[in-house]
């Protein structure tokens, strides 16, 4: 009898012992993080420090330039490899222009441009054994000012990061984890309009691939730097001027000159620029998308425009071909929409249309009725990142090397060469 | 979440038919041990349940344990238990300790991925760890009436890919790892088998 009635007794000590002692039991969170602080230069310095190398292993290959017999190759933020593309089948690595902050580049002449942080920097490479800093033009990528959420001065840039673990006491509710992935711009496809278009002019310089941010059509130099179209005159080609800066809608990621036009992608649509008055382009139209990355590339009567998400830079979850028909460059239709994994760079040549589609590789397609292109092979290139079509030969930039294709017969391509790529 | 349900309800089924097999040769007996009952902390109070499955002797007990536990963030615990009973009075007084993995539930407020395809959150296992001390009386000839009071603690953690955009203050970090340690007492009650 004792043990039934303690039992109700011990229960309740045990329940008022809990609440006694509930008040003792503290939770704790904490938030570990790394911070990254820049380690910053005068672009002066950095500038003087540029001296012409020796070859050196390609390992984080970027974008590409054509010209002559010559690859230019970007080292992503480090410089250029300079290719001698003499005999394709066996292209040596002649040198390296150490350039930091370097991700574009263009040839004009015996003039290589190439952007250094914010600046761009003229390069005399008459003489490829001896390239010379000419001249440099300021703040020409203002948006450079900009890394890893720091804004640095003008006149200073980062040479490298520092970083710092570190913890700190946070509140226990998820509200207070900072996030900001919810509700991004998304807008449906739409045109924009303007005025104004005239006939045609082209000019011949290198050949740069859809992810450029530099163009050079009619002795000017076009390069795009987020919310702004920069005109370069290049009459006097080691020392161009900045002409204008023309403020645009979109943030812009890549520029492709086709004849009197430029073709800009953003990351929330394509502009269409006329520059048959070259100093002062025109603003013609806009075919405007979900926000994602989008290089761009046309011809005389189709523009095709690859949509990619891609995390933080490219928040939304499109991916795929956009053709639309440019024939009233005023009024851009989207004709057709392909599905694509993870798309990124293209070229066209001909009736070949090839695609970079990230970790599937290079797609290649007959693509002479645009509104029905057909699949003709898939190079299973690892993350292929950019392709050049030019004289029946795609140059394409993978994560393992660079690679040249004959297509002159697309459904049998033949691997000329491949540079392979170190990874650290 | 598939996976983790086949690796567990294997572990418990090799754990019974190990016991039964040893109950025939020698004296450990298999103990099925099933508890409902209350973690209460800072964050309030939740209802939480316990199965520990495995084998006694000479007033010790091992097993293996599974549960559900919804304090502040849901997740399933997986872990080992010991028992030590003493006496052999009718309301025979027990000390225990267990600890192991904690596998989070998927919680909406932490996606994996935003809508927008923005990377959003990733869930990290994190860890249990409880003692206290119980009492227990057999009220059947296989059965036992168990009631016990501890001190809980669970480790969640998650990592949020958060990214930099221009328009973000300086300092803010890629990714950030959070870490909570949540400290309860839990009462329960229960039967073994």
């Amino acid at each position: 009898m004792k043990t039934h009635f303690s039992l109700p007794i011990q229960k309740l000590f045990l329940c008022l012992v809990i609440f006694a002692l509930s008040g003792c039991l503290k939770d704790s969170a904490k938030q570990s993080y790394t911070i990254t602080r820049p380690i910053l230069a005068k672009l002066s310095e950095v500038r003087a420090g540029i001296k012409m190398e020796g070859p050196v292993s390609v390992s984080a290959p970027g974008k590409m330039y054509l010209y002559g017999n010559t690859i230019f190759l970007n080292e992503s933020g480090k410089g250029i490899h300079i290719i001698d593309n003499s005999n394709p089948a066996a292209p040596v690595n002649k040198s390296f222009l150490p350039i930091p902050g370097n991700y574009d580049m263009a040839v004009n002449g015996n003039i290589l441009y190439a952007d250094c942080f914010t600046d761009l920097l003229a390069f005399d490479i008459s003489n490829p054994n001896q390239l010379q800093l000419k001249s440099y033009i300021s703040q020409v990528f203002p948006d450079k000012q900009f890394q890893k959420g720091f804004y640095i001065d003008s006149g200073f840039c980062a040479i490298g990061w520092n970083s710092k673990d570190t913890s700190i006491t946070v509140g226990l509710g998820t509200d207070q984890v900072a996030w900001i992935g919810g509700g991004m711009l998304f807008s449906s496809s739409s045109i924009a309009l303007a005025s104004s278009f005239s006939s045609d002019k082209s000019a011949a310089n290198g050949k740069a691939g859809s992810m450029a941010k530099m163009a050079i059509q009619n002795g000017w130099l076009y390069g795009v730097s987020s919310s702004k179209l920069q005109v370069i005159d290049l009459s006097q080609a080691d020392k161009p001027v900045l002409s204008k800066s023309i403020q645009t809608s979109a943030l812009n990621e890549t520029v492709f000159p086709f004849k009197d036009k430029l073709f800009i992608g953003s990351q929330t649509g394509m502009s269409i620029y006329s520059v048959s008055s070259p100093a002062s382009p025109q603003f013609q139209s806009m075919f405007s998308h979900a926000r994602v990355c989008d290089p761009v590339i046309a011809d005389d009567t189709h523009a095709y425009v690859t949509l990619r998400s891609n995390g933080f830079t490219c928040v939304g979850n499109l991916n795929e071909l956009n053709v639309l028909d440019i024939r009233n460059i005023q009024s851009p239709i989207l004709l057709k929409t392909y599905p694509f994994t993870h798309p990124k760079g293209l070229s066209k040549e001909g009736n070949t249309l090839m695609v970079c589609d990230g970790e599937i590789g290079v797609k290649i397609y007959d693509a002479s009725n645009p509104e029905n292109i057909k699949l003709i092979q898939n190079l299973a290139l690892e993350e292929a990142y950019d392709v050049i079509c030019y004289n029946n030969i795609a140059y394409i930039s993978a994560k393992d090397g660079l690679y040249q294709y004959n297509f002159s017969k697309p459904d049998q391509t033949k691997l000329i060469s491949k540079i392979s790529i170190r990874h650290d | 979440m598939t996976k983790k349900t086949i690796y567990i309800l294997l572990l418990l089924a090799f754990t019974y038919s190990y016991a039964e097999a040893q109950k025939a040769k020698s004296k450990w007996q298999f103990k099925s041990t099933n508890l409902i009952g209350n973690l209460i902390g800072e964050q309030g109070s939740k209802f939480s349940m316990q199965s520990i499955n495995g084998f006694t002797k000479n007033n010790w007990s091992v097993g293996l344990g599974v549960g559900i536990d919804p304090y502040a963030h849901s997740s399933i615990p997986v872990f080992l238990d010991i028992r030590k009973s003493m006496g052999k009075k009718a309301w025979q007084p027990f000390v225990y300790a267990d600890g192991g993995p904690s596998f989070p539930l998927t919680d909406p407020d932490l996606p994996k991925t935003w809508p927008s395809g923005m990377p959003g959150f990733d869930l990290n296992t994190g860890w249990v760890a409880e003692f206290g001390l119980g009492i227990q009386k057999k009220i059947a000839s296989n059965t036992q009436f168990v009631l016990q009071f501890g001190y809980s603690q669970k480790h969640y953690s998650f990592n949020s890919h958060q990214g930099n955009f221009g328009f973000i203050s300086s300092i803010w970090p890629e990714t950030s790892t959070y870490e909570y340690q949540y400290r309860r007492w839990a009462i329960r009650m229960g039967i073994t088998l």
